[in-house]
């Protein structure tokens, strides 16, 4: 497990280092710069904004001391939010995301895996069809769809629920749902398909002649090494939550992460999109990372 | 289930050639009929919020998301089996490398990669297939490069090679019409995604820009407008349903006959 622990860190820290120094370059080869505006500034202003920022370094220079800021926590001054660190916006949206996505990553699993053991359960079956493809539907459906739709229905239409914005933990219920519905979908039948597979094997086949109940040969012998495909996905799972997040927050208008993202993106604010794409690298690198030690612990051949 | 290839051929010829029956172009102003619903005189599905006819804006959408994605497909086909072909081909440590580095893509935020380029690069409609085919490419590299190491040592290959065949020749002659049939069975699977990459972009300002339009872009202005309006947001994000589920059941029960 320890050379597993190893291997994988040994391969995640280039990776980040690699997509913080190309995401910068990317950044800087970019035509236009955060400083035109509709109306040109005058030479000597521009000049003193261009090197207050140190954009007038050498790129090499740049680069160094972009990563040795990051590495004491500071992403630099907001190039469009004038009086902000990225830093601050950061700190601001990332409990946010981090709340809506844990949360919908939780209602994911719970929806994914009972749906999975029940269409498992009867293989072959109408219930089983029916739910498959209800799960491919699922899967279908770009969250900025769904999430409208949710929204003129339960908010606009039945008055259930709150629109937009983050006032109560109620705001969160649509906003939560909408973006676990297609994870739910392809986390279903990932563990149809790993729970189907392992129940048709002969050791689950001997657990049943020797009288189990049907309960105990499922959830203590057959879940386990069903849920390695599940496992595997974790990773993608994330980084789908983390995008799905994006559109989920601007629809219901949540200040998470993904709004300062779009917004960034929207406004050319450098310091700022590089920010939230290197938390985001970081995260799906850490989410990888458990992912694999998850697959460990269920399948001890992964280990060596 | 057998109605899915009518119901695709029914929304691609509506969109390339409905637009020429319909009496309002999609970016035109109608300022007697501002808003109005479905149903109304001149106006079959209504107008938006600045009285533009939206049967004529989602066929429009419609026609550009699909051309878009067609194209990122494409792209995404090229460098795919290039990538695929070459590294089964080679095979050996430049296979492993090869795989190695499509293993570390795939482990990225595409979406955030495809943003990235577009901000850079400014937020043009070439940029958008081309950013995201470039993104799209792994699951294909993968499927080629397995159908080309099965298919090397196959006799007729060994036999172009033994009769002295150049290995650009045997790849172009006797490997890539043998795995023409899986390209295109994951390519068909490629569109849906590559549909929703795009309307995902538009839907945040990043993709297709105004005053063109997409689906992406009309789901949007109907979010923005559906406590009013709901049949702005309710007709375009339906052909997007559709669209996306068509594509996606066609191209799984393609591919699972191709594995049966």
């Amino acid at each position: 497990m320890r050379a597993l622990i190893l291997r994988r860190l040994a391969t995640a820290l280039p990776t980040l280092a690699a997509i913080l120094i190309l995401s910068f370059l990317l950044m800087r080869l970019a035509p236009g710069g955060p400083f035109d505006g509709e109306r040109p500034l005058d030479p000597q202003t521009r000049a003193a904004l261009t090197s207050a920022y140190g954009l007038d370094q050498p790129l090499p220079v740049q680069v160094t001391r972009y990563v040795g800021r990051i590495l004491h926590g500071d992403f630099g001054p907001s190039l469009v939010y004038r009086d902000f660190t990225v830093t601050d916006l950061v700190a601001q949206g990332l409990p946010v995301s981090l709340m809506l996505g844990g949360l919908a990553m939780l209602l994911a699993f719970a929806i994914g895996l009972s749906v999975g053991l029940a269409a498992a359960a009867h293989v072959g079956s109408r219930l089983d069809r029916v739910l498959m493809l209800a799960m491919t539907l699922l899967t279908a459906l770009p969250t900025f769809v769904t999430g409208p739709l949710l929204v003129l229905l339960f908010a606009l239409g039945l008055g259930w629920l709150p629109v937009s914005g983050l006032e109560s933990p109620r705001h969160l219920i649509l906003p939560v749902i909408a973006l676990a519905l297609p994870v739910a979908g392809a986390i279903a039948k990932l563990a149809r398909a790993g729970l189907a597979d392992v129940l048709a094997q002969d050791h689950i086949r001997t657990a049943r002649a020797r009288g189990l109940s049907d309960f105990r040969v499922l959830f203590v012998h057959a879940l386990r090494p069903a849920l390695v495909p599940v496992a595997s996905y974790a990773g993608p799972a994330a980084a789908g939550l983390l995008t799905g997040a994006v559109v989920i927050e601007t629809v219901f208008a949540l200040p998470g992460l993904g709004r300062y993202f779009v917004q960034g993106a929207l406004n050319r604010d450098y310091p700022l999109v590089l920010a939230v794409v290197t938390l985001y690298a970081a995260l799906i690198i850490l989410f990888n990372f458990f992912a694999d030690l998850l697959y460990g612990w269920l399948d001890p051949r992964a280990r060596g | 289930m057998k109605a899915l290839p009518a119901i695709l051929a029914l929304i691609i010829a509506a969109a390339l050639f409905g637009p020429l029956f319909l009496p309002w172009r999609y970016d035109a102003i109608d300022w007697s009929a501002v808003r109005v619903p479905p149903l109304s005189p001149g106006h079959v599905l209504g107008t938006d919020s600045v009285g533009r006819d939206l049967f004529a804006r989602t066929l429009v959408g419609t026609r550009v998301t699909l051309a878009v994605a067609l194209a990122a497909a494409l792209v995404s086909l090229m460098i795919g089996v290039g990538w695929g072909a070459l590294a089964g081909w080679a095979g050996g440590k430049v296979d492993e490398a090869m795989m190695r580095i499509v293993d570390a893509l795939y482990a990225l935020p595409f979406m955030f990669v495809v943003i990235l380029l577009m901000v850079v690069f400014g937020r043009s409609i070439v940029l958008v297939f081309i950013g995201i085919g470039a993104v799209e490419w792994l699951t294909m590299a993968r499927v080629v490069r397995g159908q080309v190491i099965v298919l090397k040592e196959r006799p007729f290959i060994l036999a172009a090679e033994a009769a002295g065949a150049p290995p650009a020749g045997i790849i172009l002659r006797h490997l890539l019409p043998n795995v023409a049939g899986i390209a295109l069975v994951y390519l068909l699977l490629t569109v849906p995604q590559v549909v929703m990459i795009e309307s995902f972009l538009s839907f945040l300002g990043l993709g297709v820009q105004e005053p063109l339009t997409s689906l992406g872009i009309l789901v949007k202005d109907g979010a923005d407008d559906m406590d009013i309006a709901p049949y702005a947001l309710l007709l375009p994000g339906g052909v997007l349903v559709l669209l996306l589920i068509t594509l996606t059941l066609l191209g799984e029960r393609l591919r699972d006959r191709m594995s049966a």
